[in-house]
């Protein structure tokens, strides 16, 4: 494993989380013989159904018992067990470079181990950092050591530009054609999260939010006249920072919460929030377990 | 509210648009990089601002800063309500403690009324005022200088005491403008306590001074005695006459009772219509001499006036000495007066004195350089002593005037006299011009050292002077004057509140004068007659002094006092100042609680500044 993944997830931790494994809600279609039931019906051990034989079929699945007592042949069939496609897209924009440890870092870090834990469990991991209009692939890899490459790949990411999660995430529906689950680790500063969310969906994506904020933006601290630079925009606002204001500012983030939580419970998409003053570890092995992203 | 520099609240508009210049200025605000400005546009949304002068925004501070900039030039303007009290930097209370303020229709008295309301303005002092008493009769007293111990004052005003005397507030006023000229930049405040019985003051120039009046009696219900005088003719008859009017609106009927020399001498039964006026006549008082007192038996608002004295000369002999070489008309008119006890002499006895004769007569005849005190006439004959100097001869000169209000001249034409020649005369300063002709004075008259003279520089056996009706006249106007008055003389009471003019033995160096309220005052005698002035007390003043005893009296006898009506409008310096009742309004500055309130504003405008509400 290299320096660089090393800053990412530590050996215990990845000892850790080797036996965990990601929880779709959906069955998707995989295509490799994997780990994870498929909508295909297949060779598996497990029996899933029968149906009426036709001409052609493997004589080897049709169930002699039944035609002992009904005379009439019917085949078995049996459930598919394919591999998962799992994608984990990470918002690099220049906003996710804010806190202490920067949310990028800890995207960077949830990304890692989420990576780790589907490979380990033979699923399809792709990755792509959103960075400005454009993404930038990694392709999915499966088993457990494209890990590697995948810390790798990670570790070379770098906060750039202004986010625009909808043109981002078209891009990124056009160039995947297998569906599974879309993991999107960002703050959400962008206007357009709803609009990229509903992308993933009408191509049968399964979204997993991960809402990443910095505590200071929950609580700002932040008092006096200030000159407000935006750090992707470099926009610049003036505001005398009061009690009144700041109330107002929290009256806005909790709407803002309401919204993109309504928002991922109308459409079915699993929303999970969380700060990065949380400790990572507790993230991973407690409360996305809680939450169900994690089994 | 008013304002005592109103053009000071032109201050709020430049120093407002400063205010509100520095609000709409861009501030200079500390730069923060934050992640996204998402969150807070509608945050902001109304306080952003990219122009370098921005929209005026509302502002909790610039408000409060407005508020508390509007109260400190408020309070630079000098706003002042009229208040109950006085809260003025300096105050002048002015008591009139005349003899009608002894009225008795204010419980205790007129005086003591307005000194019970005095000491209610006392305490109801600003901290930073102070206060001046003065009292005003006929003399204006200052019993209490500037301070701002109420102590001190009400200490001061609990003393004072109403006089006899008439009021004069004209002095009053302008000792009390004179002593607040100039003191600060605050107008003063001039508060009267008077009844109003006082002349119009109008032309008196206040300048910016605020006077308020405040009232002191509520009616009239007095008699009095206003007039008291004695006249006796050449055959010494005396009369009194005795002046009496009614002063209240109902019929008051008393009893007149004559006392001479304290001895019940006469009752008279009067009655008197409201505002009657009358006169009693006191005509047998021949050989009668002394001390002639008239009582009202009446009980009125006002006792000053309700006794009177007068000093009936006793009929006596004025010893004269002519010294003549021979004049058949002074020596006929000499012996006119039945008054006089005449000796004769050709030359002046060695040694004469004041005691062997009242009146010298030097007819041609050169006065000693030395003469004793007593009283000279002067015939064609100059002294050393003399009120006069000679300057020179005149020959046919004509009489071009005479002082007919002179004693001496009185009564006497000089305008037909015929004179062969005649000495001009350069009085001295002592001496008074009693007869002028063409090239100077002719006849003059002095008083110096006890020594009375008259000068007459014309020799009367040269003139047809001792001709005229006007001659014996002259003579004894002449005796009258210089003769001294003697025991009981002075016929006239003086006025209570005019000095008195006491005449002494020139040998007297120290006398001692009891007043009526029986106080006891010591006098060095520098010059005769004794100028007394302290006569604030209506009744009889008892001299004293080595080998000499004599009295005099002083009477109220005032019209204006002893009408005890109130005035409810009096005139001063071309304002009609209307009384202010009990209670005595005056202008009480508020910039105190504005500069108060206006730092409890800057204090708020700091918190709310730090809690960022």
């Amino acid at each position: 494993m290299t320096q660089q993944s090393e800053e990412l997830l530590t050996p215990d931790f990845l000892r850790k989380i080797e036996h965990l494994s990601l929880v779709a809600k959906r069955v998707f279609a995989g295509q490799m013989r994997g780990e994870r039931r498929s909508t295909k019906r297949g060779a598996s051990v497990e029996f899933a159904d029968y149906r009426n034989y036709t001409a052609g079929d493997d004589f080897r699945r049709v169930d002699w018992n039944v035609y002992a007592r009904l005379e009439k042949l019917f085949m078995k069939l049996f459930v598919e067990e394919e591999d998962l496609h799992v994608y984990i897209l990470i918002d690099v924009s220049r906003s996710m470079e804010f806190g202490e440890p920067s949310k990028l870092l800890y995207a960077k870090q949830i990304a890692a181990a989420l990576s780790y834990i589907g490979l380990c469990n033979l699923d399809r991991v792709g990755l792509a950092a959103l960075a400005g209009p454009s993404i930038s692939l990694l392709s999915p890899k499966r088993g457990k050591q494209a890990a590697f490459g995948v810390f790798d790949w990670l570790s070379n990411v770098q906060a750039a530009g202004e986010t625009d999660l909808a043109a981002c995430v078209r891009d990124f529906s056009l160039r995947t054609a297998q569906p599974g689950i879309v993991i999107v680790l960002s703050d959400f500063l962008s206007t357009t999260y709803q609009q990229a969310l509903i992308t993933l969906l009408s191509r049968k994506f399964e979204p997993v939010i991960l809402h990443i904020l910095d505590h200071n933006e929950v609580e700002p601290p932040l008092v006096g006249d200030l000159l407000l630079v935006d750090s992707e925009t470099g926009e610049r606002r003036e505001v005398t920072i009061t009690q009144t204001l700041l109330r107002k500012y929290q009256q806005r983030l909790a709407n803002f919460f309401v919204e993109i939580e309504s928002f991922s419970t109308r459409y079915g998409c699993s929303y999970v929030r969380v700060t990065n003053d949380a400790p990572f570890e507790d993230l991973i092995l407690g409360y996305l377990r809680q939450r169900a992203l994690l089994k | 509210m008013n304002f005592l520099s109103p053009l000071s609240l032109i201050l709020f508009i430049p120093l407002g648009g400063a205010v509100v210049v520095l609000y709409l200025l861009k501030l200079r605000r500390k730069e923060r990089v934050v992640s996204s400005t998402m969150l807070w546009q509608d945050a902001v949304a109304d306080l952003q601002a990219d122009a370098p002068f921005q929209k005026l925004k509302k502002s909790l501070l610039l408000l409060l800063q407005i508020v508390a900039l509007a109260l400190l030039v408020f309070a630079v303007a000098r706003p002042y309500v009229r208040a109950k009290g006085i809260s003025e930097n300096r105050i002048v209370v002015i008591l009139d403690s005349s003899a009608s303020m002894q009225a008795c229709d204010m419980k205790p008295s007129r005086f003591g009324w307005a000194k019970n309301k005095a000491l209610e303005v006392v305490n109801k002092m600003g901290p930073r005022d102070s206060m001046l008493v003065m009292t005003a009769s006929t003399k204006t007293r200052v019993v209490q200088s500037f301070t701002s111990d109420k102590k001190t004052l009400s200490s001061a005003i609990s003393r004072l005491a109403p006089t006899d005397a008439p009021c004069n507030m004209r002095q009053a006023l302008v000792l009390a403008l004179s002593l607040v000229a100039g003191r600060s930049t605050a107008p003063p405040s001039l508060v009267i306590f008077s009844d109003g019985k006082f002349g119009s003051l109008s032309d008196l120039p206040v300048g910016g001074a605020r006077l308020d009046f405040v009232k002191v009696g509520s009616d009239s219900d007095n008699v009095a005695i206003t007039g008291l005088d004695s006249r006796k003719n050449l055959s010494g008859t005396q009369q009194v006459f005795i002046g009496l009017k009614n002063f209240s609106r109902r019929e008051r009927g008393f009893n007149l009772e004559i006392y001479v020399n304290d001895k019940l001498y006469d009752i008279r039964e009067e009655s008197l219509t409201p505002g009657q006026i009358k006169q009693e006549m006191l005509e047998d008082l021949q050989g009668v001499g002394g001390r002639v007192t008239a009582k009202l038996d009446i009980d009125d608002q006002l006792a000053a006036d309700n006794s009177g004295s007068v000093y009936l000369a006793k009929p006596r002999k004025i010893d004269v000495l002519l010294v003549s070489k021979g004049n058949v008309f002074i020596e006929n008119a000499l012996n006119l007066d039945p008054r006089t006890r005449l000796t004769r002499a050709d030359a002046v006895p060695a040694g004469i004195s004041k005691q062997d004769y009242d009146v010298v007569v030097f007819d041609r005849i050169a006065p000693p350089a030395k003469l004793p005190a007593g009283g000279y006439l002067l015939i064609g004959t100059s002294a050393a002593q003399g009120p006069a100097e000679v300057l020179g001869k005149a020959s046919r000169p004509a009489v071009v005037d005479s002082d007919l209000h002179h004693p001496v001249t009185a009564y006497v034409d000089f305008s037909g006299i015929r004179l062969a020649e005649a000495e001009y005369l350069k009085p001295k300063p002592w001496g008074t011009a009693l007869v002028e002709g063409e090239r100077g004075p002719m006849v003059c008259a002095g008083s110096m050292g006890g020594r009375s003279f008259v000068q007459m520089s014309f020799d009367l056996l040269k003139s047809d002077f001792p001709l005229h009706v006007g001659f014996p006249i002259f003579i004894a106007n002449c005796l009258d004057w210089l003769a001294p008055s003697g025991e009981g003389g002075g016929s006239e009471g003086a006025r209570t509140g005019q000095p008195a003019y006491i005449d002494v033995p020139a040998s007297c160096r120290k006398i001692a004068i009891i007043d009526p309220g029986g106080e006891k005052q010591s006098i060095n005698v520098t010059q005769t007659p004794v100028v007394y002035s302290d006569t604030e007390r209506a009744g009889v003043y008892h001299v004293m002094g080595k080998d000499f005893s004599r009295e005099f009296a002083c009477n109220l006898a005032s019209p204006a006092e002893s009408d005890t009506a109130p005035r409810e409008v009096v005139s001063v310096g071309g304002r009609q100042l209307a009384s202010r009742g009990k209670a005595v309004e005056t202008n009480r500055e508020m910039y105190w609680p504005l500069i108060l309130l206006a730092l409890a504003v800057l204090s708020f405008e700091w918190y709310a500044y730090h809690r960022r509400l």
